[in-house]
């Protein structure tokens, strides 16, 4: 019984605030989907007002979609470079540390700076990209003006950025596989290709299992690039759920309904990654 | 009557549906050297956890010194353990590591000149003086062993325990070693409870040996007693090398018993005339003559070790049992050899192998 | 065991030939060069006056170097405050965080008790709720508790993250249980077995779990965007984001502050490099 005591004493101040700042505000969530009222105002119990609004509103569906579709566009794109880049830092010993070094700085950069470094590369008129795109077709791009150019740029963002982060997580992955199985596959005539493809990728599941998790859960949240980007725009393509639900708190004033769709991104979150763990532990 | 430092009664202990300890009631009188002796996974590293408070017992009571200890702590118990890892502190120097256990002593702490006079004294017991400054990691296997020694004897405990303390060292040094210790146990003279699954040790450092198997204590002897008198299959075949030959057999009455085609007198008892039992042959006690009680046959297999050989015999009836012929020999595989036994050497043992017969 | 924690092993596993090595070079280069670049152009575009930002061909290493954008930012923002504020609410952060999660760690580590089975599953799963989510009620809850505006409305939320939980509980669980047991046999308590056992020995686990921490503070965005409202409380993002909303965008004076904003990382960055490439980050999502 004393050691119990021990035990939970040692686990009060992170359940404490736990349980403040995480559970009381989901529970709160909860029932502010059924309350209408501004931040000023007082809360009104509505009944299902907003729930019945949200399978209504176009830019619900609007929104999640935008943000499934970054992620679609984003985590592929990510993990294929990370692990293309984590081969190639395992493969070199001259120059390692400074290429880990300089891969990963960007990932250090908040996204909104990296966001913001991304308008000097996209600017119509003094971006990087437009300067060569001016050279080679005399023409400037407006990569964040055009509807089907916006979603993908913003995903270029989290591709710059994160980029480091998983080729190093890949790299400790590829690192920590056991050596004697590559040295008997390159016994047995197996080449690099071989060695990948049914050594590396394979052994590599679990990382990557918890990597695709964690990285869906993270960019379903998607809201600091678009934020400073586009802000939604143009006509809401690069919309996400998150920056529907910081407007309707701050600029439409309504909290009940933005509870509401922070409780279909709870909803978008569990089901997305419910489904991996399903594919996942489907194939085993 | 000598002083009882240590009792267990009716100790039970319960990992969910596994029992690691069955009803074990044991007394350990002050300065007694006393040995668990098992196989691994038999309960006897459990016991001393148990009397460390590192688990709880499931039921029954211990008592230190005549005091209930069940629910206390294990930082209440002044009891000092050495383990098979030693356990130090790897951020922390040698003298550290020994000064360790007298942190918790708020009296002593004040006084500095006395602490680094213990530290120095317990590293002096162990020989380990020139090594206080250093850190376990620059130290060898047996250097880290002695530093365990001397932060458990730093501060006087009630009892020692020591897990295979020794288990880890190589061959010659764990022999220096357990006379070391013995010696150092003589010298301080408290309740030792020592765990090994070598025989050899528990044999020659043990005033007595407590033989586990399966969480319940087989038998609980003096080393003589434990060695000349098994009290079934288990301790029989556990204690002693190379092991106890077993031979199926049937009794014929009288003390005699009927072994394939030999016929084998014991001091023991063997029965109603027809029960089946099991006979047990040391390849030690073996005579490489003809005498009172014969086995014989051909030569299989030859093993010198340097003072003596040991011989694998079969026969019509029985197979692969194996005997020691003193010296070298010039049997060869194929020979017939013969030996015999001396009533007393012929052990009986149920059938079923869980008791001495009776 | 202890030994191996924070340890690299060997970098290459099998000789690689020499079209692989020429190919990684290659790639390695390019990534490079994409990953520094953007660096590279603020850094110019920071010291180049409103107009020639917007010549072309533009010029790359402007011939006069102009001051103007840092002297703007540190007159006519509270750049610095904003720097303050972050560096601050991010050591806070991370301190108490280390405290607590440390704590936590031990306990569901190597302690025994009722109900452990449900906290730790509990705390894992909380991993998987989207904080953005929460930001709603969060506002109320912190607006009720009159700590809108102020520091603790940052500080205090962030202590709820329980990832940095599993991170060190996964340090801890590889020291052995014999150290632990030895300790309390020698009359350590358990407050003393956790600071001079514990602590000392996952020290390399706090560090990274410090990184990360203040890491993650330090590019948080959402949440204090939402609750602190005063210009001079605000953190660097968040301060420096508001700098693109004013009609006329003042490109010179954000790449400068971009530009700065990089650098209070990258000095934590260059001092703990080893512990921010530590391999042992992945075992924080491992748990």
């Amino acid at each position: 019984m004393r050691r119990n005591l021990t035990a939970y004493l040692f686990l009060t101040p992170v359940l404490l605030f736990f349980g403040v700042f995480l559970i009381w505000p989901g529970i709160t969530l909860f029932f502010q989907t059924f309350q209408t009222g501004g931040i000023m105002s007082p809360a009104i119990v509505v009944g299902t007002k907003n729930w019945e609004r949200t399978f209504i509103d176009p830019l619900v569906l609007k929104t999640v979609w935008n943000t499934i579709r970054y992620c679609l566009m984003a985590i592929p794109v990510v993990f294929i470079i990370a692990m293309v880049l984590a081969l190639a830092l395992n493969s070199v010993r001259i120059g390692h540390t400074a290429f880990k070094t300089i891969i990963y700085y960007p990932t250090l950069q908040p996204i909104l700076i990296a966001a913001l470094m991304f308008t000097f590369v996209l600017h119509q008129d003094f971006g990087v990209l437009n300067i060569i795109m001016r050279a080679i077709t005399g023409n400037p791009v407006n990569f964040l003006g055009n509807e089907s150019l916006a979603m993908p740029t913003i995903a270029l963002v989290e591709v710059w950025k994160g980029v480091g982060f998983w080729t190093l997580l890949f790299l400790a992955g590829i690192q920590n596989l056991p050596r004697d199985l590559y040295h008997a596959a390159e016994l047995d005539g197996a080449g690099p290709f071989r060695r990948f493809f049914q050594l590396t990728l394979p052994l590599l599941k679990p990382t990557f299992f918890f990597s695709i998790i964690f990285a869906t859960i993270v960019n379903l949240q998607v809201f600091d690039s678009i934020f400073i980007l586009t802000d939604g725009g143009p006509f809401h393509s690069t919309a996400s759920t998150t920056w529907y639900i910081y407007r309707s708190l701050f600029t439409f004033n309504e909290p009940g309904y933005g509870a509401t769709l922070s409780f279909v991104l709870v909803i978008v979150v569990l089901i997305l990654t419910a489904l991996q763990s399903f594919a996942f532990r489907d194939r085993n | 009557m000598t002083e009882i430092a240590i009792e267990f009664r009716s100790v039970f202990k319960k990992f969910d549906d596994f029992v690691a300890i069955r009803n074990l009631n044991l007394l350990i009188r002050k300065q007694e050297f006393l040995v668990l002796l098992g196989p691994s996974g038999c309960g006897k590293s459990t016991i001393l956890n148990l009397l460390a408070g590192i688990e709880d017992p499931t039921s029954g009571e211990i008592f230190v010194n005549g005091k209930l200890v069940n629910y206390l702590l294990p930082r209440y118990r002044n009891v000092a353990m050495v383990f098979q890892s030693y356990a130090l502190y790897p951020h922390m120097t040698v003298a550290k590591n020994i000064e360790y256990p007298l942190k918790s002593d708020k009296g002593l702490s004040r006084n500095r000149d006395k602490i680094t006079k213990m530290i120095a004294q317990a590293a002096e017991l162990v020989d380990i003086t020139d090594q206080l400054s250093k850190k376990p990691p620059a130290l060898s296997g047996g250097q880290r062993q002695r530093v365990a020694l001397a932060r458990a004897l730093v501060r006087d405990p009630e009892v020692f325990l020591m897990d295979e303390p020794l288990s880890n060292l190589d061959a010659q040094l764990r022999d220096t070693m357990r006379y070391h210790l013995i010696n150092l146990h003589r010298k301080i003279g408290k309740a030792t409870i020592y765990v090994t699954h070598d025989q050899q040790e528990a044999m020659t450092m043990a005033d007595r040996i407590v033989v586990m198997n399966e969480g319940s204590a087989q038998q609980i002897g003096t080393p003589l007693e434990i060695y000349n008198s098994p009290v079934n299959k288990f301790v029989a075949g556990f204690v002693g090398h190379p092991r106890m030959n077993f031979l199926p057999g049937k009794s014929l009455g009288n003390r005699s018993v009927q072994v394939g085609e030999f016929k084998l007198t014991s001091s023991r008892d063997t029965g109603q005339k027809g029960t089946p039992l099991v006979v047990g042959l040391r390849p030690t006690d073996a005579k490489s003559k003809k005498g009172y009680n014969n086995v014989e046959g051909k030569i299989t297999a030859r093993e010198f070790t340097g003072t003596d050989t040991i011989l694998t015999l079969s026969s019509g009836s029985i197979e692969g049992v194996r005997f020691r012929h003193i010296g070298g020999g010039s049997d060869i595989e194929g020979d017939t050899a013969c030996f015999s036994y001396a009533p007393e050497n012929v052990h009986i043992f149920n059938e079923d192998g869980k008791g001495r017969f009776s | 065991m202890w030994k191996l924690i924070g340890k690299q092993r060997n970098v290459v596993s099998l000789r690689p030939t020499p079209p692989v090595i020429t190919v990684s070079y290659s790639v390695l280069f390019l990534a490079a060069i994409v990953s520094i670049l953007p660096f590279l152009y603020i850094l110019s575009t920071s010291v180049k006056d409103t107009q020639s930002l917007f010549s072309y061909p533009p010029e790359w290493i402007p011939e006069q170097l102009f001051w103007g954008n840092y002297v703007k930012l540190f007159q006519e923002t509270s750049f610095l405050n904003w720097t303050f504020n972050t560096i601050f609410i991010g050591l806070s952060i991370t301190i108490l965080k280390l405290i607590i999660d440390a704590m936590a760690a031990y306990s569901l580590a190597k302690l025994q008790f009722i109900g452990k089975h449900i906290i730790s599953s509990t705390l894992l799963m909380a991993v998987a709720i989207p904080v953005a989510a929460l930001i709603i009620p969060l506002f109320f809850i912190v607006r009720d508790m009159g700590l809108l505006n102020t520091y603790w409305a940052l500080i205090l939320p962030a202590l709820a993250n329980p990832l940095g939980i599993f991170l060190l509980r996964s340090f801890i669980v590889s020291l052995p249980d014999e150290l632990i047991h030895s300790a309390r046999l020698d009359g350590a308590s358990e407050w003393r077995v956790f600071t001079q056992l514990i602590l000392p020995l996952i020290s390399s686990g706090l560090v990274v779990h410090a990184v990360f921490t203040f890491m993650l503070q330090y590019t948080n965005f959402l949440w204090p965007l939402v609750a602190i409202q005063t210009e001079t409380r605000q953190v660097l993002t968040v301060g420096i984001s508001s700098l693109k909303s004013n009609f006329v965008v003042d490109w010179g004076l954000i790449s400068a502050a971009s530009l700065l904003a990089t650098i209070p990382i990258t000095i934590l960055f260059i001092a703990l490099q080893r512990f921010f490439l530590a391999q042992s980050l992945s075992s924080a999502l491992k748990g």
